[in-house]
């Protein structure tokens, strides 16, 4: 029964992620090979890719992939792609951009605390430190960074939109994302399943939040 | 001495005169495709020798078919992965040398791997030889088009040097894993794995013609 409704699972993340990688390719070689897109399209891609591994391994072996795995590393690989992009956003500021940003930063490393601790409970709960530890240092970056540039960017106008949606989409990501991890070591299979269809929907309306400030 | 190294001497011996008598980009061709040659020798002795110490020292019990699927790509992959990546870090190249070099690697990997597999066993049956060929071969060249296209996305940003590529050298991975996993099997995945990599190939040229990927230099 488990089997059924996690293959059920996989199949409609599998289906967002293609969508969404979809949508991200096109926008990249529609706007010149934007960088930005370039990369979110490789996130996409990379988490699509990781999915596929775990799907086949579930039908193929009749087993899930437990331990470290090829797909584990396509996940992090995704997320090295969202943190350049974040990366990539941060090396475009300027001198007074860094300065207004100091008293943020504070403020930002909130979000790999908070990260931290879940992370902490995870492992106390489900053990496999050594993945877990991969999981939790590559995360925090990401949601230090993430949350800095939600901060930065400003409401936006019409003419010129901010990012602050993409960013905001990202960091409700990542908390869809930790909180699946805590869900799936207490055993709560129907709420894992709404936080995993929950994760997909993100997904989309993170190319689609991207994809307006890049229209304008 | 062993038979793998056997092979990649009579590969590599006439490929190496080649080196100093061409130059320019069929050179730099010939030299890449040579460290591919190189990359699939060594992972050969490196995977092995991981898998073993690993079972060994009891860290895990790995079968040889879980070998293949979750040792074995990550093991191909890096070793494929280094001479492109100290490429882009040394010679700062143009987008398009990026894509030549990591083809040229993974072209050369293909070519001693499935050297190596048809010398031991067997040319007999033109069909396993035909899907060799155009099946794990034309994998390792989807795989180096991943790292050499997804270079080319961070190319001249030395902030996400790093992460961008770890990045793009687990999505090559990835697919490899997939691969394997897939012709690890029977049946219609057998068949699925075998057609997989055609299929990639075909989509990555259709985005390639349809539009300018490479972005701006």
């Amino acid at each position: 029964m488990i089997e059924t409704i996690d293959l059920i699972n996989q199949f409609i993340q599998l289906g967002c992620m293609a969508v969404a990688t979809v949508l991200a390719t096109r926008h990249a070689i529609r706007n010149d090979g934007e960088w930005f897109f370039q990369l979110l399209a490789g996130a996409f891609g990379c988490y699509f890719l990781g999915d596929l591994f775990y799907t086949l391994h579930l039908l193929i072996l009749s087993d899930y992939a437990v331990g470290f795995s090829v797909a584990d590393l396509s996940y992090l690989g995704s997320y090295c792609f969202l943190l350049s992009i974040s990366l990539g956003l941060t090396g475009e500021w300027t001198d007074s951009d860094k300065r207004v940003a100091k008293p943020y930063r504070r403020v930002a490393l909130t979000a790999p605390l908070i990260i931290l601790l879940l992370h902490v409970a995870y492992v106390y709960l489900a053990g496999n430190p050594v993945n877990n530890a991969l999981f939790c240092i590559l995360l925090s970056f990401l949601a230090y960074y993430t949350l800095l540039l939600f901060l930065m960017s400003g409401k936006g106008t019409e003419n010129e939109p901010s990012l602050r949606g993409y960013h905001g989409m990202v960091l409700f990501f990542l908390f869809v994302e930790n909180m699946m991890f805590l869900i799936s070591s207490l055993g709560f299979g129907i709420l894992f399943l709404a936080f995993d269809i929950m994760m997909s929907v993100t997904v989309l309306l993170m190319v689609r939040a991207a994809r307006k400030v890049v229209a304008a | 001495m062993i038979y793998s190294v056997n092979i990649f001497i009579c590969l590599a011996a006439p490929l190496m005169i080649a080196l100093f008598l061409i130059k320019g980009e069929t050179q730099r061709f010939i030299g890449f495709f040579i460290l591919g040659l190189l990359a699939c020798l060594l992972s050969g002795y490196v995977g092995g020798f991981i898998a073993s110490a690993a079972t060994q020292n009891g860290y895990v019990s790995m079968t040889a078919a879980q070998s293949t699927i979750r040792l074995t790509p990550v093991c191909e992959e890096i070793l494929k992965a280094l001479p492109v990546f100290l490429y882009v870090a040394v010679f700062q190249p143009k987008r398009s040398g990026i894509v030549t070099v990591a083809l040229a690697v993974g072209l050369g990997f293909a070519t001693m791997e499935n050297t190596s597999y048809i010398m031991n066993y067997g040319v007999s049956q033109v069909l396993f030889v035909l899907t060799r060929g155009f099946a794990s071969g034309v994998m390792h060249a989807i795989c180096a088009a991943i790292l050499g296209y997804g270079l080319t996305f961070i190319y001249k940003r030395e902030r996400v040097a790093f992460t961008g590529s770890f990045a793009v050298l687990c999505a090559a991975t990835t697919f490899h894993g997939i691969y394997n996993l897939l012709v690890s099997s029977s049946g219609l995945w057998l068949m699925a794995g075998y057609a997989l990599p055609l299929l990639t190939a075909a989509t990555l040229l259709i985005v390639r013609h349809n539009g300018k990927i490479y972005g701006r230099e």
